[in-house]
């Protein structure tokens, strides 16, 4: 009976969403700050850029995965573990989702004031 | 009421106040502030409301609303909807503060545990070297460049604009564009240590004319 | 079982959970004994807190004032901040979840008891650290945030600044202890059927701020670790004139600060959650937006920290990375809100005097969230930010959001954990005056800081319009100050000469109310099955379950505190935990820790090495007692359950215990390598004069040796499962990591430069001094099992003692890899520098 792993992995799918958000806000901080540092992009760029470019692949990538958990996610509904009842598998059914969509939101909202400044300003 | 809004209308004037602007990013965030402190009021009156209506409502009935349509749009939409045109206006006026493009005058900024050294300098090598006093000209560009001496500092002009700290290390680069002459206060925002509160210097904001005679003459007099 | 059979059963339960009187009070570990300690404890701080906030008051009432100079001042703000976020506010809510959780959950006690008794003594410890520097006059009188160089040693040479690093430091052991503990007993120790979405929404709120705990004060204690090092031994980590940088320390410093406005702030909507289904006499609304909104809050609250350093000069883009970070976690507040009220909207409300003090939280807290949304919005902020709009900002946050909650709690649960009976028109007076001048006070500050004046200046001169607003807010605070006398007037007269309560005055329907009223040290007498979230609600058993001894573990035969132990998603029951009893070592073990900070403080290092080696030795001597000495079969648990004991299950509490306790420690050391790669990236002054030299040898050692280290666990585990002896893999366990750490400290001591020379070389020190700390303890661990097993403490069935220990060598391998990789790869990679 090895139950600890089990559920441990149970709590990290419904933090999914949120976890690639973390790690979509780690690597645009992280990937804008060294950019910037070691290119030098003149304000007058504008927005064609290596580092905005680099920036949306990024959040891109992240969108995508998020995407295709989503996709996953509507494919494959969770399923219950041994003894657990059915509205607790829905319970975590529905946060699965939900954190998901959350965290698209949140995502994409952090990320979309990449496409109205030029990055190295200020 | 009426009393009221005299009281406020006239607390809100000051040689250090945010909210009599005499600078370009000052007039921009006091406009904003207002703004912001109308939603303010307006959220609070709602969410207010609605508490005292759902605890004290008379009718026992529940309410018509779907739970889903209270959370949908109260917990989602309503909050997105705002956040978003907030921050879009935000990215733009802020993006409009930063030191883009030449200035027309250019100051070093030395924070000092407690006084401030400013340092004007022109293209004939001629440099001056005030403390706790600052002569700036209207309308034009001027960009400070900040830099401390001991520990962080913050450079702040409340009638000019927003603030900038002076770190150990480097040197930050605030943008203020006068446009009302006269006398203000500037002090540091960013505790200091002991004498943190006497940190102030004084502000005056010249026609372009006049500031130009006033460095004439001081890079004459200057030793 | 008859009536006087169930007396007897009560009896002897009461006896076997007692504390003992006398000095064995030092000894307790029950959790409603050490919660109301921590509850009290919290509560005299506030009170010290608040009279300082009188001073300040005081002194800002008119220009000019002469009534405290500006040491006092500095000194009073300071303690001010730093009273109420460290030594008030988070102890509270430990408190208050250590006293509740085993109620809310069904269970007897937390899973390491003695562990929270520990937690408590640091917090007393550190806490009088703090205060007898403040009556000695050397009071920590840098701003509660401690910023660099301010607080260095060059610009503040004195004891002050120590005192707060020390003392904090040492409360925060009291808060990962905490943390460690909470998820531990939230995960595994609930009653029979209450699997994760029958768990009361307290439950879910504790659980996520715990792992909030776990991933947001190791960040703080790095930068207190890093700063006390810079401070006593001149390493220069913040110093930028040698390759340090002061931004670091605000980084790891708001990287805590930030979501520790969340961890105050979820707990107390903890208890708005529990309050108002029962007085809108209904289930919540909502449940489960409620929980996506509480994990949503815990990961965005980390991606705030900036807004903090608006100011600071980094370009415009990163700040509104956080700028639209910080807008959006209004989102799951603004759920949580809407939740509630669609709650009142569904049920029929009943007002009463929690509901009036929960009227005072919406009220303030929302206006405190909104300031907040427009202290998010960067060119608001480049004005706003270090004046009075922030001060007043963040009363309405705390205090809204933290201190209404709680005074609603109290009038809640106080029939509860008192047995005397609510009243009403004291508290409605207390509340209006706490209200009105709370107001009076904070409200109109918003304007102070927007027409020019900063924070932490201890005076300031007439003429530029802050007068009125001021004196204002003085008077509005002495308001305030009489409301809250008025509130603890009315606690101790009803403490005192209260009538007794009814069982479940409010008619609630989650399982605390289900207890008597105070609750007996135990609990429960019989643990229930439960089959919804509101048992009292819709179960007519539970009563029965608990009163008349027909729920799981019913008596004491067996002579042991027992509770239950439950699969974390599903909620049935795996095992039975056994409780330890009342002990002394948790003070002694924080007493030798205390030597070691006390030591510290005073630079008598010798001291410090005593104390720490003692404190080593005493847990050890704590780790001894756990565990059984022989095989036992499964138990009888009541309601025709047998179940094994938790030292013979693969995942009891103690491997979840260290777990939690390896993702700090994990956080901990990531921390590590953001400073680390940071300096690289960003400090000014770089690069140093030398990179780590030749050390390949040593290096390469270092990791081989972890990774035997790992794999002697590894194999000691093995064949002890198979049944023969563990000695061999312990052997070269115990080797190995003694090689390990001797390489590594060989390195430190020939291949880095002198850590005072420049950042580079002190941060490199202290990476591989934090590996060589953990390649010693792995080794001390193979010892200590290798005893353990000589004593029969293990045995195929009883492998606990290997499994954890394996996990922390697992856990070393892994980071001295990855930082010896980083260590000697990264100068030839990016050799030159940022």
């Amino acid at each position: 009976m090895r139950p600890g792993p089990l559920s441990i992995a149970r709590l990290l799918r419904i933090c999914a969403g949120l976890l690639i958000w973390s790690s979509g806000f780690v690597m645009l901080y992280a990937g804008y700050s060294l950019g910037c540092q070691q290119i030098d992009v003149p304000v007058e760029a504008g927005l064609r850029n290596p580092v905005t470019a680099g920036l949306v692949i990024i959040a891109a990538l992240h969108v995508a995965a998020l995407i295709a958990l989503l996709l996953r996610r509507y494919r494959y509904p969770m399923t219950a573990m041994a003894d657990e009842n059915e509205r607790s598998r829905k319970l975590h059914h529905w946060l699965e989702g939900f954190v998901l969509w959350i965290s698209l939101a949140g995502l994409l909202f952090i990320a979309f004031p990449v496409l109205l400044v030029p990055p190295c300003a200020g | 009421m009426a009393l009221l809004v005299i009281l406020t209308a006239s607390a809100c004037q000051g040689p250090v106040s945010a909210l009599d602007p005499a600078g370009q990013g000052a007039a921009d965030i006091a406009w904003i502030t207002w703004v912001m402190i109308a939603g303010t009021l307006f959220f609070m009156a709602l969410m207010t409301g609605l508490w005292l209506h759902a605890v004290y409502r008379r009718s026992d009935r529940p309410l018509k609303l779907s739970n889903t349509t209270v959370l949908v749009g109260g917990g989602l939409v309503l909050p997105l909807v705002v956040i978003t045109l907030l921050l879009v206006y935000g990215i733009r006026s802020g993006h409009s503060m930063l030191p883009i493009g030449a200035p027309d005058l250019e100051i070093r900024v030395t924070a000092y545990q407690w006084f401030w050294e400013f340092e004007y300098s022109d293209d004939q090598g001629r440099s001056l070297t005030l403390v706790d006093e600052l002569h700036l000209p209207l309308g034009q560009r001027i960009d400070f460049h900040i830099d401390t001496a001991d520990v962080i500092h913050s450079f702040w002009i409340p009638a000019l604009g927003g603030k900038m700290d002076a770190i150990p290390g480097r040197t930050n680069t605030l943008r203020l564009v006068p446009t009302r002459a006269g006398q203000f206060g500037g002090q540091c925002a960013e505790f200091c240590g002991a004498r943190h509160a006497h940190m102030h210097f004084a502000v005056t904001v010249h026609e372009p004319e006049d500031f130009q005679r006033w460095l004439d003459t001081a890079f004459e007099d200057a030793p | 079982m008859t009536p006087a059979q169930l007396k007897q059963q009560r009896q002897e339960m009461a006896r076997l959970y007692a504390t003992p009187p006398g000095w064995g009070r030092l000894a307790a570990v029950n959790h409603s004994v050490i919660g109301l300690r921590f509850i009290v404890l919290s509560l005299v701080f506030f009170i010290i807190g608040g009279l300082l906030s009188m001073l300040i008051r005081a002194q800002l009432a008119i220009p000019g004032n002469q009534f405290l100079d500006h040491a006092a001042y500095n000194q009073i703000f300071t303690m001010h901040g730093t009273v109420m976020m460290f030594l008030f506010a988070i102890p509270l809510i430990e408190g208050l979840a250590l006293y509740f959780i085993p109620k809310f959950l069904g269970a007897r006690d937390l899973c390491f008891p003695r562990l929270s008794a520990f937690g408590f003594w640091c917090y007393l410890f550190g806490g009088s650290i703090l205060l007898v520097a403040m009556f000695a006059g050397v009071a920590p009188d840098s701003g509660w945030f401690m910023y660099t160089p301010l607080s260095s040693g060059q610009y503040s040479p004195g004891i002050n600044s120590d005192v707060w690093l020390i003392g904090i430091t040492f409360v925060e052991v009291s808060a990962i202890a905490f943390a460690i503990e909470l998820v531990a007993t939230v995960l595994k120790v609930r009653s029979g059927g209450m699997s994760l979405n029958r768990m009361p929404l307290w439950g879910w709120y504790i659980l996520i701020t715990a792992l909030m705990m776990v991933v947001g004060f190791p960040p703080l204690i790095l930068g207190s670790v890093l700063l006390e090092i810079e401070r006593a031994f001149s390493w220069p980590f913040f110093d930028a004139a040698l390759g340090g940088d002061p931004l670091l320390w605000q980084h790891l410093f708001w990287l805590f600060g930030h979501p520790e406005v969340y961890i105050i702030f979820l707990p107390a909507a903890a208890a708005v959650s529990m309050m108002i289904p029962t007085f809108a006499r209904r289930p919540i609304v909502g449940y489960h937006w409620i929980v996506a909104a509480i994990i949503a809050t815990g990961f965005i609250s980390f991606g705030l920290w900036v807004h903090h350093m608006f100011t600071v000069g980094i370009p415009h883009l990163a700040l509104l990375f956080f700028s639209a970070a910080s807008m959006f976690v209004a989102i799951p507040t603004a759920i949580q809100f809407f939740a509630w009220l669609a709650t009142l909207w569904q049920g029929k409300p009943v007002p009463s005097l929690p509901m009036l003090y929960l009227f005072g939280f919406l009220f303030i807290f929302v206006c405190g969230g909104l300031t907040g949304v427009m202290l998010a919005l960067v060119p608001f902020n480049w004005q706003a930010h270090d004046t009075y709009f922030v001060v007043a900002h963040l009363h309405y946050v705390l205090i809204g959001g933290f201190v209404f909650p709680l005074l609603a709690a109290a009038h809640y649960w106080l029939p509860l954990m008192s047995g005397k009976a609510a009243s009403e028109s004291m508290g409605k007076w207390a509340f209006w005056l706490i209200f009105i001048g709370f107001n009076a006070t904070f409200l109109h500050m918003h304007l102070t800081g927007l027409v020019g004046m900063p924070r932490r200046i201890y005076t300031y001169p007439e003429g530029l319009g802050w007068e009125w607003l001021n004196l204002a807010s003085s008077i509005g605070g002495f308001i305030l100050t009489i409301g809250f006398a008025a509130f603890f007037l009315d606690l101790i007269v009803r403490l005192r000469a209260g009538g007794d309560s009814p069982r479940n005055p409010w008619a609630a329907g989650t399982l605390e109310w289900s207890l008597d009223h105070p609750p007996a040290p135990y609990n429960f007498t019989a643990l229930p099955e439960l089959t919804s979230r509101e048992p009292l609600w819709d179960q007519d058993d539970v009563d029965d379950q608990i009163r008349k001894g027909e729920g799981y573990l019913p008596d004491t035969r067996r002579g042991w505190q027992e509770t239950l132990g439950v699969h974390p998603v599903t909620g049935k029951p795996d095992q039975i935990l056994i409780l330890p009893g009342p002990s002394y070592l948790p003070l002694i073990t924080a007493a030798l820790l205390g030597v070691f900070f006390v030591g510290f403080l005073f630079g008598l290092y010798w001291l410090s090495a005593l104390g720490a080696i003692a404190a080593l030795g005493a847990a050890l001597r704590w780790a001894w007692c756990n565990g059984l000495t022989r095989d036992f079969d499964d138990q009888d648990a009541g309601r025709g359950l047998s179940l094994p004991l938790a030292p013979q299950v693969h995942d009891a509490p103690g491997w979840w215990g260290m777990v939690v306790g390896l993702v700090v420690n994990g956080t901990f050391y990531i921390t590590l390598l953001f400073g680390y790669l940071y300096l690289w990236a960003v400090a000014p002054a770089w690069p140093p004069e030398q990179f780590v030299e030749s050390g390949r040898l040593a290096a390469v050692l270092a990791g081989l040796a972890s990774l035997a280290c790992s794999g002697g666990f590894h194999l000691a585990v093995r064949s002890n499962a198979a049944g023969h002896s563990p000695l061999p893999g312990l052997g070269l366990a115990l080797l190995t990591g003694l090689v390990a750490s001797l390489a590594l400290a060989w390195q430190i001591a020939h291949d880095v430069a002198s850590p005072t020379s420049h950042a580079y070389a002190a941060v490199t020190s202290f990476l591989l001094g934090y590996l060589a700390v953990h390649a010693f303890l792995s080794a001390v661990m193979a010892g200590f099992a290798a005893l353990r097993w000589r004593h029969g403490y293990v045995s195929a069935r009883r492998s606990l003692d290997l499994r954890v220990p394996r996990l922390w060598a697992a856990y070393t391998a892994a980071v001295t890899l990855v930082g010896l990789g980083l260590v000697q790869g990264l100068p030839s990679l990016l050799g030159s520098g940022g």
